[in-house]
């Protein structure tokens, strides 16, 4: 979705289009998926994000089959076109507000992760390597880091700010394998804590086994739904 | 879509090798989800909640995995810029465009009275043909052969505001939720990882604005260029209840724990 259109022969090819795609469709939202499967049960989760993922493919397909088979002189250029040529100016006007509400609240949401997780993992793992530093320059440091506001601003304004000035993303293309072994190695860190945490902290109560597998998966609870 | 269809080369640019690239990219992305939901929820089982990290002791391993995820999206954050950028220089170039071309047209013809069904792309096609287009205006703002790239002025003044903004409300967290509410955006189909409950509650699990641009204009895009046809009525009548019904228990959720626990608005 996020790929720098190509506008010469050049091009990826389908593994590489296979990376971009991946990219663009997984985010930072599947770290809290994990509660969703507790609102609502563990086989229906599994059943819904199967089927959600079909539905999408699906409509990933129905768009680009609109796209090529409609008669604007740029078939595949834009979302945008592709409403415009559907429903005129209205439709084009509809592709823009909403894709713009998406991508702010996006934008807005990953602003928040980068400041819920950055200065707590940062102070943590400055204050485990103090004993390198000095106590002067470990507290300015970890000042700096202790404060929320101050980490993000900090971080944003010299990575996050300077990539976006880019014009286009023909630099960042090269990270889209990058930022799905990134995702990977934190799905990895999950699965070993895993291992080595003991569940049945969180797994007391129940009669037997079997009651506990039927809470655990089989049983569907409300989540949001009120009764 | 359309950027990564367009990523391919040219040889295989079409229906077939896209469908496998959909499929492909779909296949994994739904193994990752699903590979991070399951490890998390069985280590938690019914105490697993949406801010995973906060779920977990304090250990190297998580603070690892936090860093990883920061890095994510540093890289993840300056391409929904690009994107939102292009939409508002789309916007305001469009918008530019159709003030002037209008002001010009009745300048040149005051007695000409315009069609009432006129939009603005029908009167830009119509200045096309007068004498100074209609736009001599945004070409002063746009690089030259350029459709969506700003002289670096304005690139630089539109990139800084976007980010600035942006930046400015994650900052301002207590009011996170009603700024969401003004912009109308719920989050994804996935739950931010954040230790405010006020944050969980909107992030929901469906997106009135993602399911639109997922699921409903594509069937109903489909309707009026192909007719009716099972495949885009099966997305419309799935995704677009889900979508809707997701929203609104989230936004009752919001207000519910809003009234309870005393949120700062």
């Amino acid at each position: 979705m996020f790929t720098a259109p190509n506008r010469n022969n050049e091009g990826s090819s389908v593994l590489g289009a296979v990376f971009n795609l991946t990219k663009s469709i997984v985010g930072a939202g599947v770290t809290g998926l994990g509660g969703a499967f507790a609102s609502s049960g563990g086989l229906i989760s599994v059943l819904g994000i199967l089927f959600f993922g079909l539905l999408s493919k699906l409509s990933f397909d129905l768009l680009i089959e609109l796209s090529i088979g409609s008669t604007l002189p740029h078939q595949t250029s834009s979302y945008e076109a592709l409403g415009y040529a559907a429903a005129g100016a209205t439709g084009r006007n509809i592709v823009v507000i909403c894709k713009g509400l998406y991508t702010f609240g996006s934008m807005v949401a990953y602003m928040v992760i980068v400041k819920d997780n950055f200065a707590s993992a940062a102070t943590h793992l400055i204050g485990r390597t103090s004993a390198g530093m000095n106590g002067k320059d470990s507290s300015i440091v970890q000042g700096i880091l202790l404060d929320e506001n101050a980490s993000t601003i900090l971080i944003s304004t010299l990575v996050i700010l300077p990539l976006c000035l880019m014009r286009d993303l023909k630099p960042l293309e090269k990270f889209s394998l990058t930022g799905i072994l990134t995702i990977l190695s934190v799905i990895a860190i999950v699965i070993y804590l895993y291992v080595t945490t003991d569940s049945r902290v969180h797994d007391s109560g129940y009669d037997s086994r079997a009651t506990a597998a039927y809470v655990h998966w089989f049983q569907i609870r409300s989540g949001l739904v009120r009764r | 879509m359309h950027l990564t269809f367009e990523s391919l080369r040219p040889d295989i640019r079409d229906l077939t090798h896209w469908k496998l690239v959909s499929s492909i990219s779909t296949l994994i992305a739904t193994a990752i989800a699903l590979l991070a939901a399951v490890f998390v929820y069985m280590t938690f089982w019914l105490d697993a909640k949406s801010s995973m990290f906060a779920l977990y002791p304090s250990s190297i391993a998580i603070d690892i995995a936090k860093i990883l995820l920061t890095f994510m999206i540093s890289l993840t954050y300056p391409l929904c810029l690009l994107a939102c950028r292009e939409i508002l220089i789309v916007a305001l170039m469009t918008t530019a465009t159709a003030i002037t071309t209008r002001a010009t047209y009745k300048s040149r013809h005051p007695t000409i009275q315009e069609s009432s069904e006129d939009d603005e792309t029908t009167t830009l096609l119509r200045l096309e043909s007068v004498e100074g287009t209609p736009s001599t205006c945004q070409r002063s703002w746009l690089l030259v052969g350029q459709e969506r790239q700003l002289t670096r002025g304005y690139h630089v003044l539109i990139t800084v505001s976007l980010w600035g903004v942006t930046l400015f409300l994650a900052l301002v967290a207590p009011s996170f939720g009603d700024v969401l509410n003004l912009v109308g955006c719920a989050m994804g189909t996935g739950k931010i990882t954040t230790q405010r409950p006020r944050l969980q509650c909107f992030a929901s699990n469906s997106s009135l604005v993602l399911t639109a641009i997922a699921f409903i204009l594509p069937a109903v895009f489909s309707f009026l260029l192909l007719g009716y046809n099972h495949k885009a009525a099966f997305i419309l009548a799935v995704g677009c209840p889900v979508g809707i019904l997701g929203t609104y228990f989230s936004f009752v959720k919001l207000v519910t724990d809003a009234r309870g626990n005393k949120l700062s608005l």
